[in-house]
């Protein structure tokens, strides 16, 4: 089927070895306070100069909902993200969040790039912790413990590879209790094993933690193994809004189903 | 992953051999009357000199009025350019109003104006501090100012989505990536600095190390002259390892900065 799965099925790879070291033990982080928050997209359109990258957008992610967005490059996939994050605003139309119009960055909302962006002059607990704040180093060690990276706490990124990096920004990312997390191609430059690794990971979070999460990505695989809901993105307008039947089941749905879905959503990219 | 540190690495001794090989060999021609002491006094000539001036005062005291100006200069001067820098790399209208003024004047050579700090300072202290100000100001502003436009805009990015203020914005992302410029802008000014000391000092001085070379000029004193030289070589030598110490000190998580023992995992 995909690259990804005759990567897994090949014995030559040390696969059970790569994939032990995500089963880190259960971390003992208590549930989230508040669960995801709902994004409600009005009428929004973006235009750099004459060029209209996102026309009349309506959308509604429901509160928890993990929603994947696929679609070509240049398809407007990172302008709607950077709208629904407050880095832009729209030039027409309303992003609300929990159901509050925004008008710029929100402390409930964390962003994962595509690059991990870390500090190169900060320890990896110290790009953690970033924002500081009460006991930001029990917090900060917390969510590293959360993403199996505790005992790499005190080390500079520059030693890390590029999927603990990754994990190092997840950690980041989760320090904030984030009820929104958008993810904006953060698997991209992975390698097809540590990027399985990166999915099981964010799902066991994202369960844990219950944010709602908007993902883009350019790969269809990926959007299947994560999406509740896979959306794309056509010359500025959503061309398929697909629900992902039987979610949770979703590793025994048989190879024809998964094509089906993929074929759908590859039809409409 | 933990290479072998020997108690003295060979480089250290080879760099050495060279300048002890030089030294022999000048004390040798000297005291065989190749070289007229005149001319060149032999080292061990120079070393009498150190020991005199070293007893009766005048050495510890001149270096001691030389490094005071060159620290007030680089002081005033560095203080300067790293505000300046800073000011133009972050705001837009500052580096509209200044920068162009600033590349203008970074192109005069500062020792060219010489006659007008005297006529407007005398031959004062003021002079040659700001002498020293102006030739130390120019390299730090650039390095700090390009230091700070060089920052990855996707770091800056980052901070302002996980809510760091300005503040903290600056002293945890701005400072810290400019830093490395920062530095190579201030071991180009410190060279400056004693270059400009220098002039300064043997052009009109009443102590200082400048003054003091000039002054056994006139009594034919090579080997004092000699001493100075050697003095200022040293002072320059001492600035650069003391930089180097606080490089290697605040620059830990660069690449080109770490021990090789502190190796990739």
């Amino acid at each position: 089927m995909s690259s990804q799965a005759q990567l897994l099925d090949d014995p030559s790879l040390a696969t059970s070895q790569r994939l032990s070291s995500l089963d880190v033990e259960e971390t003992q982080v208590a549930p989230a306070t508040r669960s995801g928050l709902a994004i409600e997209l009005r009428g929004v359109a973006k235009a750099f100069g004459a060029r209209d990258v996102l026309r009349s957008l309506d959308l509604t992610i429901h509160p928890g909902e993990f929603v994947v967005i696929v679609g070509r490059s240049g398809g407007g996939k990172s302008t709607l993200l950077r709208l629904v994050a407050g880095l832009d605003r729209p030039s027409a139309g309303a992003v609300a969040i929990d159901g509050r119009p925004i008008s710029g960055l929100q402390d409930s909302t964390r962003i994962m790039f595509q690059d991990a962006r870390l500090l190169p002059w900060q320890s990896v607990i110290g790009n953690v912790g970033l924002a500081r704040g009460v006991a930001w180093r029990s917090r900060a060690l917390e969510a590293l413990g959360a993403v199996g990276l505790a005992d790499r706490a005190d080390d500079w990124p520059r030693v890390l590879s590029g999927g603990q990096r990754q994990r190092v920004a997840l950690a980041r990312a989760l320090v904030g209790r984030p009820n929104v997390l958008l993810l904006d191609e953060p698997f991209g430059a992975l390698d097809a094993l540590t990027r399985i690794e990166m999915h099981r990971l964010l799902e066991r979070l994202w369960r844990e933690f219950r944010f709602t999460a908007v993902l883009i990505t350019h790969d269809v695989a990926e959007a299947i193994a994560l999406g509740d809901r896979v959306l794309t993105l056509r010359e500025g307008a959503i061309a398929l809004d697909l629900p992902i039947p039987h979610k949770r089941q979703r590793r025994s749905a048989s190879e024809s189903e998964l094509a089906a879905l993929q074929a759908r959503i590859l039809a409409a990219v | 992953m933990n290479r072998k540190r020997s108690f003295l690495p060979p480089d250290v001794v080879a760099a050495w051999i060279l300048p002890v090989a030089l030294i022999v060999g000048w004390e040798i021609a000297a005291d065989s009357g190749l070289i007229a002491a005149r001319v060149l006094p032999a080292p061990s000539a120079v070393a009498r000199a150190f020991w005199q001036t070293w007893r009766d005062g005048s050495l510890a005291a001149n270096v001691g009025v030389s490094s005071l100006r060159a620290l007030e200069g680089l002081l005033i001067g560095g203080s300067l350019g790293f505000a300046l820098g800073i000011a133009n790399g972050l705001w837009r209208p500052a580096e509209i109003a200044l920068d162009s003024s600033l590349q203008m004047l970074r192109n005069i050579p500062h020792l060219a104006i010489i006659p007008l700090v005297i006529l407007w300072f005398g031959i004062g202290e003021e002079a040659k501090i700001f002498l020293v100000s102006i030739g130390v100001l120019f390299p730090i502003y650039i390095n700090t100012y390009h230091g700070v436009r060089t920052i990855d805009p996707g770091l800056v990015e980052m901070a302002r989505v996980y809510g760091l203020g300005p503040l903290p914005l600056f002293w945890r992302v701005i400072l810290p990536g400019a830093l490395p410029s920062i530095f190579v802008g201030l071991r180009y000014g410190l060279g400056i600095m004693w270059l400009t000391l220098i002039v300064a000092e043997t052009i009109s001085a009443s102590s200082g190390i400048g003054y003091m070379t000039m002054n056994a000029r006139e009594f034919l004193q090579t080997d004092v002259v000699l001493l100075g030289i050697i003095i200022y070589a040293l002072l320059g030598k001492l600035s650069d390892v003391a930089t180097k110490f606080l490089e290697r000190a605040a620059l830990a998580w660069h690449p080109s900065y770490s021990r090789p023992t502190e190796a990739q995992a």
